[in-house]
């Protein structure tokens, strides 16, 4: 047996030299192919740790983390810079603004908003939901009611950041703010009648409140907007129509909208303004790719992959840096945060 | 240096080094065939076609949820607080598929939960059982009929609406053989679990311990838990907090 083993051993050896020989004589007359422009780096280790998010000057990766028994829980951060080199940001864990500058408290019936630079805290009108602050930290959004469970009516309330000014804007079916468009437009979406699988996306004006439709269907899921709010992307699944299935873009004036590709159907996150990064949803895959779809132009391009075995995201967690020039993930390999730099 | 010639300088370089790896490699795979032990995740996935918009997604998986944490008093009580099987979104009416060789156990045994029609079936062989709930329909098949893997067993429903209005889903469950321990379907079920996270409406992932924040954090890394055992997910320190308790 073990002879018979050895020389099966011998044979594949062979087998694989000669393929390489092969691939090496062949490689030349094919190496037209671009280098890969993008850089992939390990930024922690032990495997440490989920859902990162990113610094608002792009500089670092921030996560939740307590790395040893003696170490307060808090934001830890490592500096793209400094790979490996994790420290304590903040040992105050809290609901932040995405640029870090308010945190939003939640209490029973109350919500506080509180300054980070000085403390300065206040009493919002929202009665204990949380709340979305505008691009221009000029007004806050929310709403209240049965959003959850697309039973009944909800409402779409603004305020001014102090909290002054409060107008209700919008009463519908399981209305939920999805995001600000801009400080004169909201983001929400809701149904047309309750118990029903079928919701709409709607752009909201903040001055009159007019709503402007932007997309419907049933199961309609995972809408996001781009980094300057004139795009969004979300998914349709699974739907009675099944040429309904799957990703779309479309612009939040209510100017177009396209179904991308189904072969791109994965996870996504908006890059800037106007591109979308994808990691496709392929089953047999053993590693991931990720691609880019400029929604200006509906031009792809692979950026990533599929040949590079250590770019393979864990559980889907990864974030794209505010300057699009960076993306962090968890590696499925090791559960360590990993750094991949992007080609313009 | 020229990208085709160093290319092919790596690829040179490489050649020995991989030789070595695949020789290396021989052995264990051989070891696999000669001891033919059981395979590490026995189970397969309970539907016939893989992934995708128009099929099923991943929707919630086992363990310590956001969603479960906030149930963890209430829907979960009974099963130590986490959300202890796997669901996965999919329209009502698409087949389900036994996951290994096993015996009907029960056919609509609502003391298992998970209306308004549900299925559990014992495999021996692996010492485990599987549960399917909020099927369509009853399933077609009598306590103590055999199924063999990847046999038609029953449609997928909805847990909230009987005209499939609400959350049409398949929630899968893995138990021991009596029914009582519930186990991740995602450390026994044979799968790329890494490609199936990539989207769905599992949102933004699982309940932190503050006092320790890395347990229990990725989908095949979650607690086993037992019919009437202790919440496992009563924090003293969790993150998010539970704003359940306020006016939404």
């Amino acid at each position: 047996m073990k002879t018979t083993l050895h020389t099966t051993q011998f044979r594949l050896a062979l087998a694989a030299a000669t393929l390489l020989l092969l691939a090496a004589v062949w490689l030349p007359a094919h190496a037209d192919v671009p280098e890969a422009a993008t850089h992939l780096a390990p930024l922690t280790a032990d495997g440490c740790c989920t859902r990162p998010f990113w610094s608002e000057d792009s500089r670092q990766v921030l996560f939740i983390d307590k790395p040893d028994e003696s170490a307060p829980a808090g934001i830890y951060g490592v500096e793209t810079a400094s790979p490996l080199q994790t420290a304590l940001v903040t040992p105050r864990i809290a609901l932040y603004s995405p640029g870090m500058d308010y945190v939003i408290d939640l209490q029973p019936g109350a919500t506080t908003l509180e300054r980070v630079a000085d403390g300065t805290r206040w009493t919002v009108p929202a009665q204990g939901a949380s709340v979305t602050i505008s691009p221009g930290e000029t007004r806050i959004a929310w709403s209240r009611g049965s959003a959850s469970t697309g039973g009944g009516t909800s409402r779409i309330w603004i305020a001014d950041l102090d909290g002054g000014n409060e107008t209700q804007l919008a009463a519908l079916n399981g209305a939920s703010v999805s995001g600000w468009i801009s400080d004169e437009a909201l983001f929400i979406s809701g149904r047309d009648a309750p118990n029903t699988l079928e919701r709409v996306l709607y752009c909201l004006s903040v001055p009159d409140g007019t709503l402007t439709e932007l997309a419907r269907a049933d199961n309609l899921r995972g809408q996001i907007l781009s980094t300057d709010g004139s795009w969004v992307a979300y998914y349709v699944a699974p739907n009675p129509d099944p040429t309904v299935n799957g990703l779309w873009v479309a612009r939040t004036d209510g100017s177009a909208r396209f179904q991308v590709t189904p072969e791109l159907f994965g996870s996504y996150q908006w890059r800037d303004d106007h591109r979308l990064l994808l990691i496709p949803l392929q089953f047999a895959a053993t590693n991931h790719e990720l691609w880019e779809l400029d929604a200006a132009t509906q031009e792809t391009r692979l950026l990533h992959g599929p040949d590079d075995p250590a770019f393979k995201v864990n559980d889907g967690d990864w974030a794209v840096s505010p300057d699009g020039r960076k993306l962090v993930f968890v590696s499925a390999r090791d559960h360590n945060l990993w750094l991949l730099t992007l080609p313009e | 240096m020229h990208t085709s010639t160093r290319t092919r300088l790596l690829t040179w370089a490489a050649i020995p080094l991989m030789v070595l790896a695949i020789a290396a490699s021989v052995p264990g795979a051989t070891v696999a065939q000669e001891d033919a032990e059981a395979p590490e995740r026995p189970f397969i996935l309970p539907f016939q076609d893989p992934p995708g918009p128009g099929t099923w997604l991943l929707g919630q998986p086992y363990g310590n949820t956001l969603g479960a944490y906030r149930q963890r008093n209430r829907t979960y009580v009974r099963s130590g607080g986490i959300h202890f099987g796997v669901d996965f979104s999919t329209p009502c009416g698409t087949p389900i598929v036994a996951i290994a060789d096993g015996v009907v156990f029960a056919v609509d045994n609502q003391n298992f939960g998970s209306p308004p029609h549900n299925l559990m079936i014992d495999h021996p062989s692996e010492e485990y059982a599987s549960f399917y709930g909020h099927l369509l329909e009853p399933p077609e098949l009598t306590v103590g009929q055999e199924v063999k893997q990847g046999e038609l067993i029953a449609m997928s429903g909805d847990s909230a609406s009987s005209t499939c209005r609400g959350r049409p889903h398949l929630h899968l469950e893995i138990r021991d053989l009596q029914h009582v321990w519930k186990y991740n379907p995602a450390t026994l079920i044979d799968a790329d679990w890494d490609n199936l996270a990539l989207i769905g409406s599992f949102g933004p992932g699982f309940e932190y311990n503050l006092d320790n924040p890395r347990q229990w954090q990725h989908i095949e890394d979650q607690p086993e838990a037992v019919t009437g055992g202790p919440i496992l997910n009563d924090f003293d320190n969790p993150w998010p907090p539970d704003w359940n308790a306020g006016p939404r």
